[in-house]
C-alpha cells in the first residue's frame, strides 16, 4: 500500500508542478519581472491583455500585470486632453531594463508577427530624462483606431458616391466632354493640322533663338558703347528748350507753330 | 473519510493514473510529434513560413488535444476496467451480498472509483499537457528548424490561461462521465463471462462517444 501512496504522491506533485508552470508562462504569476512597477494611462488599448510582452528596444524586459478601468474620479484628476485616459494598464518591467527607462519614454503599443500578436514597446528616454520610480503612472501613446480610420474612409466614400448620384448627369456631360476634348487633340495632334502645329513649333524655337542671341549682343562692349552714345544725344536732345529751336527755325526762313 | 474508503481511492488513483503514465507519455508524446510536423508542413506550404508553429500547436494542445486524447485513453483503460470489475462483482454476487450486510454498493464501490478517474483525468491531462510541450519544443528546436529559445517565445503567444482552465475543466468532465457510463455498464450488465465483456465493450464505447459530444459542446461554451 505504501509504494501506491507514493506512487499517487508523486503524480501529484509532478500534476500541480505543470500547473504552476503553465500558469507560470501564462502569465498569472511571475516572479522575474519585479524590478520596476508603473502604471501606463491609454485611452484606447488596441488588444494588449494580462499576460502581453514589455519589450525595451524590442527585448522582453516584462509584461503586463493587470488591467483596469479607471474610476470618474481618477479620470477628473488627469490633465485635461482630447482622448482622456480609461485604462490603466500596470505593468512590471526586469531590473536590467530600468536605467533604460526616463521621464521621456515613450509607451507604444504594437504589434508583431503576420497575426499580430500585441505587445508594448517601450522607447529608451534620452539622458536629460529622470528615472522613473516604482508606482508611476506615465501617458502610453494610444494606438491608431483601425476600425475608426475605416469607419471615416466608409463615410468619406459614401459622400463621394452621394455627391456622384446626385449630380450623375453634369458628371456624365463632363466626362462626355473631356472624352470629345482628347479625341479633337488626338485628331489635330495626327491629322492635317499636324504639318501646321510643326510649323508653328519650328517658328516658336526660331524667335526663342533670336530672342536669346539679342540677349547675348546686349552684353558686349559695342553694344554698350551704342547705348552711351545715345543716352548722350538723348540728354543733349533735352537741352534744346523752345526759344533756341525758335531761334533755329527763324534763321532758316520757316515759319511754324511749334507748342 | 473512512480508512477502506481512502484505501479504496488510493488504490483507484494508483490504478488508473500511475499506472497509465508511461503508456499516456509515450502516445501523447507522438502526437505532439505528429502535430509539430504536420503545422510545419502546411505552413509551408501556404504561408511559407513556419514562425506560429509553436504558438497554434501549443493553443491546439491545450485546448482540445490535452485533455480529449487523454482522457480517451483513459477512458478506455479505466473505463473497461471499472466495468469489467463491477460486471464481474454482479456475476459473482457480490453487490447482493454486499446489499445483504447493508451496504450500498454504489457509495463502497464505485464512489472511491469515480472520485479516482476524476482525479486520474485532471492529474494525467496537466502531465500529458507539460509531456507533450516539452516533447514538441525538444523536436522542433532539433530538426524543424527552430532555436530553442525561439520556439519557446513563440508557444504561448496565442494560448491564454482560459485555455488552461477550459481543459482542467473539461478532463474533470470527461473524467466524471467515464466514471458514471463506466459504472452504469458494470452495475446493469448481463450475468456471465458474456456480460462481463459486454459490459466492458459498452463502457469504453459510450465514454469515448460522449466525451467528443461533449467536448463539442464544452468547446463551443468556452471559446465560441
Amino acid at each position: 500500500m505504501k509504494h501506491k501512496q507514493l506512487g499517487v504522491i508523486a503524480l501529484v506533485v509532478a500534476s500541480l508542478a505543470s500547473a504552476v508552470g503553465f500558469a507560470w508562462l501564462l502569465g498569472v504569476f511571475s516572479f522575474g519581472y519585479g524590478g520596476l512597477r508603473l502604471e501606463v494611462l491609454y485611452h484606447f488599448a488596441g488588444g494588449v491583455e494580462v499576460g502581453s510582452p514589455v519589450r525595451v528596444s524590442g527585448v522582453k524586459v516584462g509584461q503586463v500585470e493587470r488591467i483596469d478601468f479607471l474610476s470618474e474620479a481618477e479620470r477628473k484628476a488627469l490633465p485635461a486632453e482630447t482622448n482622456v485616459p480609461s485604462l490603466k494598464l500596470a505593468i512590471s518591467v526586469s531590473s536590467k531594463a530600468i536605467s533604460t527607462i526616463k521621464s521621456d519614454s515613450k509607451f507604444y503599443v504594437n504589434m508583431a508577427g503576420i497575426i499580430g500578436e500585441r505587445y508594448l514597446e517601450i522607447s529608451p528616454g534620452t539622458e536629460s530624462g529622470k528615472p522613473l520610480s516604482s508606482g508611476t503612472a506615465v501617458r502610453g501613446i494610444d494606438p491608431p483606431r483601425v476600425d475608426q480610420l475605416l469607419s471615416q474612409g466608409y463615410n468619406v466614400f459614401g459622400k463621394v458616391q452621394e455627391f456622384l448620384e446626385r449630380n450623375e448627369k453634369p458628371m456624365q456631360e463632363i466626362v462626355e466632354s473631356m472624352e470629345t476634348l482628347i479625341a479633337d487633340l488626338n485628331k489635330t495632334l495626327k491629322g492635317s493640322e499636324k504639318k501646321k502645329l510643326v510649323t508653328l513649333l519650328d517658328n516658336m524655337a526660331t524667335i526663342t533663338t533670336d530672342i536669346r542671341s539679342i540677349s547675348h549682343h546686349l552684353n558686349e562692349a559695342k553694344t554698350k558703347e551704342f547705348f552711351r552714345r545715345l543716352d548722350a544725344l538723348v540728354e543733349r536732345a533735352n537741352e534744346i528748350d523752345k526759344p533756341a529751336l525758335k531761334k533755329f527755325l527763324q534763321e532758316e526762313g520757316v515759319r511754324a507753330r511749334i507748342f | 473519510m473512512n480508512r477502506r474508503f481512502r484505501h479504496a481511492f488510493v488504490d483507484s488513483c494508483y490504478t488508473f493514473a500511475v499506472q497509465s503514465v508511461p503508456v499516456l507519455a509515450l502516445a501523447i508524446s507522438f502526437l505532439a510529434l505528429i502535430l509539430v510536423v504536420e503545422f510545419a508542413f502546411h505552413m509551408k506550404l501556404v504561408l511559407k513560413q513556419q514562425s506560429l508553429v509553436p504558438a497554434f500547436s501549443t493553443q491546439l494542445l491545450f485546448r482540445e488535444l490535452g485533455p480529449v486524447v487523454t482522457c480517451l485513453l483513459l477512458g478506455s483503460r479505466i473505463g473497461a476496467s471499472i466495468a469489467a470489475e463491477l460486471a464481474t462483482m454482479k456475476g459473482t454476487d457480490q453487490l447482493d451480498a454486499l446489499r445483504s450486510f447493508g451496504v450500498d454498493p454504489v457509495k463502497y464501490l464505485v464512489l472511491p472509483r469515480s472520485l479516482g478517474c476524476i482525479f486520474s483525468t485532471l492529474t494525467l491531462t496537466w502531465l500529458a499537457m507539460a509531456v507533450a510541450c516539452t516533447v514538441a519544443w525538444l523536436v522542433a528546436s532539433g530538426s524543424i528548424g527552430f532555436s530553442a529559445g525561439e520556439y519557446k517565445n513563440g508557444m504561448f503567444a496565442f494560448t491564454r490561461w482560459r485555455d488552461f482552465y477550459g481543459a482542467s475543466l473539461k478532463s474533470v468532465v470527461f473524467g466524471t462521465l467515464i466514471a458514471f457510463l463506466a459504472a452504469r455498464s458494470g452495475l446493469k450488465s448481463q450475468r456471465g463471462s458474456r456480460g462481463v465483456g459486454e459490459a466492458a465493450t459498452q463502457a469504453v464505447v459510450r465514454s469515448s462517444v460522449s466525451i467528443i459530444l461533449t467536448d463539442f459542446f464544452l468547446t463551443y461554451l468556452l471559446h465560441a
